[in-house]
């Protein structure tokens, strides 16, 4: 069985890889992630420079300013993308940002998608009572509006980073769940796995050698979905007063110079709208393509 | 069929506005703009500025502001002279304008939904309301502790039903237009305090009626009332026919006269026959709604005052502005057109407090040098400078310009930015170059701009190696670790409640401490005895002296730096008339006239 | 049917159950206080012990979970803290704005969004199919935030400046034709954010269908392309459209936050917003409880009207 799922997987990426707007989009994705990580790493725009003052405050993209270096001394210089309220880099605020959508999408992605993949295998799989508390769990969250809930547990955790994650993780995986159970049913019902269970082979085993990989068009379709709805989840919460707090975002550069963009200072709220919105597209370019590659009733 | 759909959607669009009463014809419609939401119409329950605003115009008060004079001066408003006071200065009786009466409402079932004759007891009445318990007033410190019997009926009142029948010596209706009072300790201010709209007094009958919908339901004798309320976006009022005879000042300052603030002196108020307030909830919508020309003023966000004012020249982040010969700034051209402008400088004090029963930066030990250092670690012009344009008043201690007993001439000793002295006085405390000290935190609400700000402070502590933690938060959270004392440092604004400086002197005093407005619980032997010393004192040099003394206490202690006093600009269409800015006053609405309006019958 | 129905409505207690718990776990054990906020700016400890009382909130858990529940079962719903009025008035006065500001837009965008999915669906692949689809990925990629800004900001403000009539900046009136010209823009706006993705959803949902066997023989056949899209696709993909068109009502009514506090709509999010600020738990409690009522009855309803279109679906 292994070896069938070896096979799809690997004509799944031959397919990937013929999708030009999919591979166009994973180099975007790629780039931002590689710009991410570096941040991450201390490379380049770190959080110091991010946060501390350069110049004189709203100095326009492109105008010549003086900028006190890390030093002290000032030089004189052209701004990239102009300088905030502070006087700090925008063009510094908006790569470091990058880390910061990533650093959510991620740990969101990866929080929602494992636990949703987790429960919704022991929930389709096992059936019964589990499955049933599991089912009215998911019913009573998906009842109510997601973004009550994310707002709600982001009021009740505090403002910050781990509110946010929190708030969004705890939300998403639900979605994930509900789409792991249906195809854990079908799956468990097909002649593979009834197969392997009729050689004795264990419900564990079942799950993670059988159906797992069966699941991975789904759980790649979700990573990059929920990567995309946490980043501008991001936003959203900032906006309402709820975000990441202390540490620039571009949630928290959008809603905090919206009242500037009036005033004619429009480059922070621009430069962290055309950001978000090419990573988002790229991302939605990578999953359309991930859908298409991996849906089992596609490949082949 | 098709009528029917539409009629079916346009009572679920219509679904319960609470609309009552008609609307007089006529096209004096008033409009404006609030920057936040009001939440209550009952004097009872005055919890903002924005519900004084809305309180302000639906109920009428003892006594008022004299709409244009400068320094503050109170008139009669339902009273008919200023009060007689005993010799002690303790006993107050108030004689009141006889014959004014209240809109009517169903409340009044004795006369069958007439108004009634407004009386002595619904003074007497509306201070019960506020000793109630139950009625959870968040205004009852404005009397609280000061006559004797009334905090008596409160403390009976703690497990039993307040007693409204219950007659107390030292808080009564003397006849049917005649109060009086008497107060523990003498208490000056307390003529600030009867003008305050939280002080008005309103029919017991129609609070009982309707309950906690009273809120909702106002019935006063303002120059307005209300027909309708979207809560958290917009009311309307119209005129009160039954308000009594109130007329135009004509007396006001220099400036008043030639901005003609003083052409309508001696006609009737209110001048518009309907007022429609917008509420808002963020500054972009109401910046552009008073852009696009709906309001009557409106308030420059400290965003676009670079858009609206002439910039002569800048340096670095400093702003100097162009000016007249008046020394008054000078709108922009495209501004110019159409607006006249008025800076008004609110009697404020924003400060950034340390918590001075805090083990770290308490006290008069250790804490006092961190105190100190950091307090010259910070840059507060530079602070002015970026958040508010430089435009704020930055000041010496606790006593604002505005107010008798301010003194310019008093420095801070403390004042920043002076790297080397607050390293030293760090190094004196033990903790040189920050080392051993705990990182610190820092509570401060979860705006964008005090996040900015208290971002500068934590960058300027830093560099004497101080570590600050900002913790955002929301009010309701704010609030209780403020009053739980659990917050280390604080970035807080206190608005006057009345233009005396009695009102900013007693945050230092100790017995005020938290859950009190003294959020720092600063206390201290000394400023408390002298503030108590000062209590009884009214408004005059050796007032002053003692708080001067004060002052300096305070600006060695350090308890809190920063003192600041904001400048709010107003922007005034050409055709608005009357319009003069002021935060205490809460009742504009009633003075302002637009051009072209019809004359009033 | 009847059974069916009165199962389906059965089925609908454990889920407000879980709501309601995972509600009162979020507000009263991890959440603010709001006894302070409430005294003013000088509060005693007994002022502030006596109105904790009051609110019951110095009782164990579990009582105040039950005695909360006991309001919204007897519809005592209780007083707002902050906006000082009855919570079952600030709902029902809440919805006509709502509705007002969601309705059209999601039957806009449902149509159009339907028809676009056909269409890509049976010209799969081709250049116009392409087209659609990177149009509804970019509307995808646009952040709600910045339509709202970029749109309030070109839509109404800019126009309003240069003396053009358009869009009202902010505000709402009550009744049907005073509240026309407000909910304009605010429905254009959540039509062309939702547009995207539903374009995608039906196209999605309508591409499978036109895989399944009996299109390919259909087409086989030689069928019309009308036929096919709206004979046999249209109709075997009206569950989805059904049940997401109503299950997404009360999700749209009620998660019009952003909207509704932006352009200042006195709706349900809006109102719910400002209690979330200032900690109004009686008005968040209920609020969420109801929505979450309309939400289960919506979907008992979908789930009522697709076993209506597909008899079969009762089996399962």
């Amino acid at each position: 069985m292994n070896a069938h799922g070896e096979s799809l997987f690997r004509k799944s990426l031959r397919k990937l890889r013929r999708d030009r707007f999919g591979m166009a989009g994973l180099a975007v994705v790629g780039f931002f992630g590689l710009v991410a990580l570096g941040v991450k790493l201390g490379l380049f725009c770190t959080l110091a420079q991010a946060t501390t003052p350069v110049g004189p405050q709203f100095v326009r993209p492109g105008a010549a300013y003086q900028r006190t270096l890390a030093d002290g001394t000032k030089a004189a210089a052209r701004s990239l993308f102009g300088t905030d309220i502070q006087g700090r880099d925008v063009a510094v605020k908006l790569v470091y940002s990058i880390k910061q959508a990533f650093a959510i999408g991620v740990i969101v992605a990866v929080l929602s998608v494992a636990v949703g993949v987790v429960l919704g295998c022991i929930s389709g799989y096992f059936g019964g009572l589990v499955d049933d508390a599991l089912l009215w769990l998911y019913t009573a969250i998906n009842s109510v509006p997601f973004i009550l809930w994310i707002v709600s547990i982001s009021y009740a955790f505090g403002r910050g980073f781990t509110g946010v994650v929190v708030a969004l993780a705890a939300t998403f995986w639900v979605g994930v769940y509900f789409n792991v159970r249906a195809e854990v049913r079908r799956l468990k019902e097909l002649e593979f796995v009834l197969a392997s269970e009729s050689y004795g082979a264990s419900k564990w085993s079942i799950i993670f050698r059988d159906i797992v990989p069966n699941l991975s068009h789904l759980i790649f379709v979700f990573l990059s979905l929920d990567f995309i709805a946490a980043v501008k989840n991001e936003v959203i919460l900032s906006f309402l007063g709820l975000g990441i707090a202390g540490e620039p975002s571009w949630g928290v550069m959008i809603s905090n110079a919206r009242l500037d963009l009036l005033a004619g200072k429009w480059w922070e709220v621009t430069g962290a709208t055309i950001l978000l919105f090419v990573l988002v597209m790229a991302f939605n370019m990578l999953t359309d393509a991930l859908q298409d590659a991996f849906d089992p009733k596609k490949v082949g | 069929m098709r009528t029917k759909t539409i009629i079916a959607a346009a009572s679920a669009c219509a679904l319960a506005a609470c609309s009552r009463g008609g609307t007089p014809s006529g096209g004096r419609v008033l409009e404006y703009g609030a920057l936040a939401v009001a939440g209550s119409a009952d004097p009872n329950l005055v919890g903002s500025m924005y519900d004084a605003d809305l309180v302000g115009l639906l109920y009428d008060t003892l006594y008022e502001y004299e709409y244009l004079a400068r320094p503050f001066k109170l008139k009669p408003a339902l009273a008919a002279a200023m009060p007689e006071v005993s010799k002690d200065g303790r006993t107050y009786t108030i004689k009141l304008k006889p014959g004014i009466f209240y809109p009517d409402d169903a409340c009044f079932k004795a006369t069958g939904g007439k108004g009634r004759e407004f009386e002595a007891k619904d003074f007497v009445h509306a201070l019960y309301r506020k000793a109630d318990p139950k009625m959870k007033s968040n205004t009852w410190w404005l009397v609280g502790g000061m006559i004797e019997g009334l905090d008596g009926l409160r403390k009976a009142a703690a497990d039993k039903p307040f007693d409204y029948a219950a007659e107390i010596p030292d808080l009564k209706a003397v006849d049917r237009h005649t109060v009086s009072f008497r107060l523990k300790t003498p208490f000056p201010q307390i003529l600030w305090v009867l003008a305050k709209e939280s002080m008005a007094p309103h029919p017991l009958e129609c609070a009982q009626f309707y309950g906690e919908d009273f809120a909702n339901h106002p019935v006063g004798l303002g120059p307005f009332r209300m027909v309708e309320w979207q809560k958290n976006a917009r009311y309307t009022l119209v005129r009160n026919e039954k308000y009594r005879e109130d007329a135009y000042p004509s007396e006001g300052e220099e400036d008043d006269k030639a901005a003609g603030r003083l052409a309508d002196a001696g006609k009737r108020l209110p001048f518009a026959d309907k007022v429609i307030v917008h509420e808002f909830s963020q500054t972009q919508p109401y910046w552009l709604q008073f852009r696009a020309g709906k309001f009557a003023w409106g308030r420059v966000p400290g965003e676009f005052t670079e858009e609206v004012f002439k910039v002569a020249s800048k340096d670095g982040n400093k702003k100097v502005w162009e000016r007249d010969a008046k020394g008054r700034r000078v709108l922009s051209d495209e501004y110019a057109k159409k607006y006249a402008y008025y800076p008004l400088f609110l009697l404020d004090l924003i400060y950034r407090g340390f918590n001075y029963e805090d083990p770290v930066v308490g006290g008069d030990g250790k804490g006092k040098k961190v105190r100190q250092a950091l307090a010259l670690a910070h840059d507060i012009d530079a602070e002015n400078d970026l958040f508010y344009n430089g435009l704020n008043v930055v000041y010496a201690g606790i006593v604002p310009p505005g107010v008798q007993g301010f003194d310019p001439k008093v420095k801070n000793p403390y004042k920043g930015q002076d790297l080397e002295r607050a390293r030293k006085l760090l190094a004196e405390a033990g903790y040189p170059e920050g080392k051993g000290l705990p990182e610190l935190q820092e509570c401060g609400s979860e705006d964008a701009r005090s996040v900015e700000q208290a971002s500068f402070f934590i960058k300027n502590a830093e560099k004497i190696g101080v570590k600050i933690n900002y913790e955002a938060m929301r009010f309701a959270e704010l609030t209780k670790k403020l009053k739980e004392k659990r917050c280390q440092i604080m970035g807080l604004a206190w608005g006057g409640d009345w233009p005396d400086a009695q009102n900013f002197v007693q945050l230092a005093y100790g017995p005020n401490k938290s859950p009190g407005s003294n959020n720092y619980n600063y206390d201290k032997p000394e400023v408390n005895r002298l503030y108590e010393q000062s209590l009884p004192m009214p408004p005059s040099p050796a007032r002053d002296a003692i708080y001067q003394k004060i002052n300096r206490i305070i600006l060695e202690d350090q308890p809190f730096h920063g003192s600041m006093a904001r400048t709010r600009d107003y922007l005034i269409p050409a055709d608005t008339l009357n319009f003069k800015p002021e935060e205490m006053i809460p009742n504009h609405a009633k003075y302002v006239r637009l051009r072209g309006w019809p004359e009033a019958k | 049917m009847l059974t069916y129905i009165l199962r389906r409505t059965a089925a609908m207690v454990p889920t407000l159950l879980g709501v309601s718990i995972l509600v009162f776990c979020i507000f009263n054990v991890i959440g603010d206080d709001p006894v302070y906020l409430y005294l003013g700016k000088n509060a005693t400890p007994a002022e502030v012990a006596s109105l904790r009382r009051e609110l019951g909130l110095d009782k164990p858990l579990p009582v105040q979970y039950l005695e909360g529940m006991k309001q919204l079962l007897t519809f005592d719903l209780g007083f707002s803290m902050s906006a000082k009025e009855p919570i079952s008035r600030m709902f029902l006065e809440g919805i006509g704005p709502s509705v007002a500001i969601t309705l059209p837009a999601l039957a806009l965008y449902s149509g159009i969004s339907i028809v676009l999915g056909l269409v890509c669906a049976y010209w799969r692949g081709t250049l116009l199919d392409k087209l659609i689809v990177a149009g509804a990925t970019v509307g995808m990629a646009i952040s709600y935030v910045a339509v709202m800004i970029f749109a309030q900001y070109f839509l109404a403000f800019v126009p309003n400046q240069h003396g053009l009539a358009s869009f009202p900046i902010t505000g709402y009136e009550r009744g049907f034709f005073a509240c026309l010209p407000y909910i304009l823009l605010p429905n254009l706006i959540s039509c062309f954010v939702a547009l995207g993705y539903d374009t995608r959803f039906f196209r999605a949902v309508a591409v499978e269908e036109m895989n399944r066997e009996y299109i390919r023989t259909a087409k086989a056949y030689g069928a019309g392309t009308r036929t096919i899209l709206f004979k046999h696709v249209l109709k075997n993909i009206a569950i989805p459209i059904i049940s997401r068109v109503v299950v997404v009502i009360p999700f749209m009514i009620a998660g019009s936050f952003l909207l509704e506090s932006f352009f200042v709509i006195p709706g349900l999010g809006y109102k719910l917003l400002h209690a979330i600020e200032s900690a109004d738990y009686p008005v968040i409690k209920t609020f969420t409880m109801l929505i979450a009522l309309l939400v289960v009855v919506a979907n008992t309803v979908a789930d009522v009207l697709s076993s209506l279109v597909d008899p079969r679906i009762k089996l399962s």
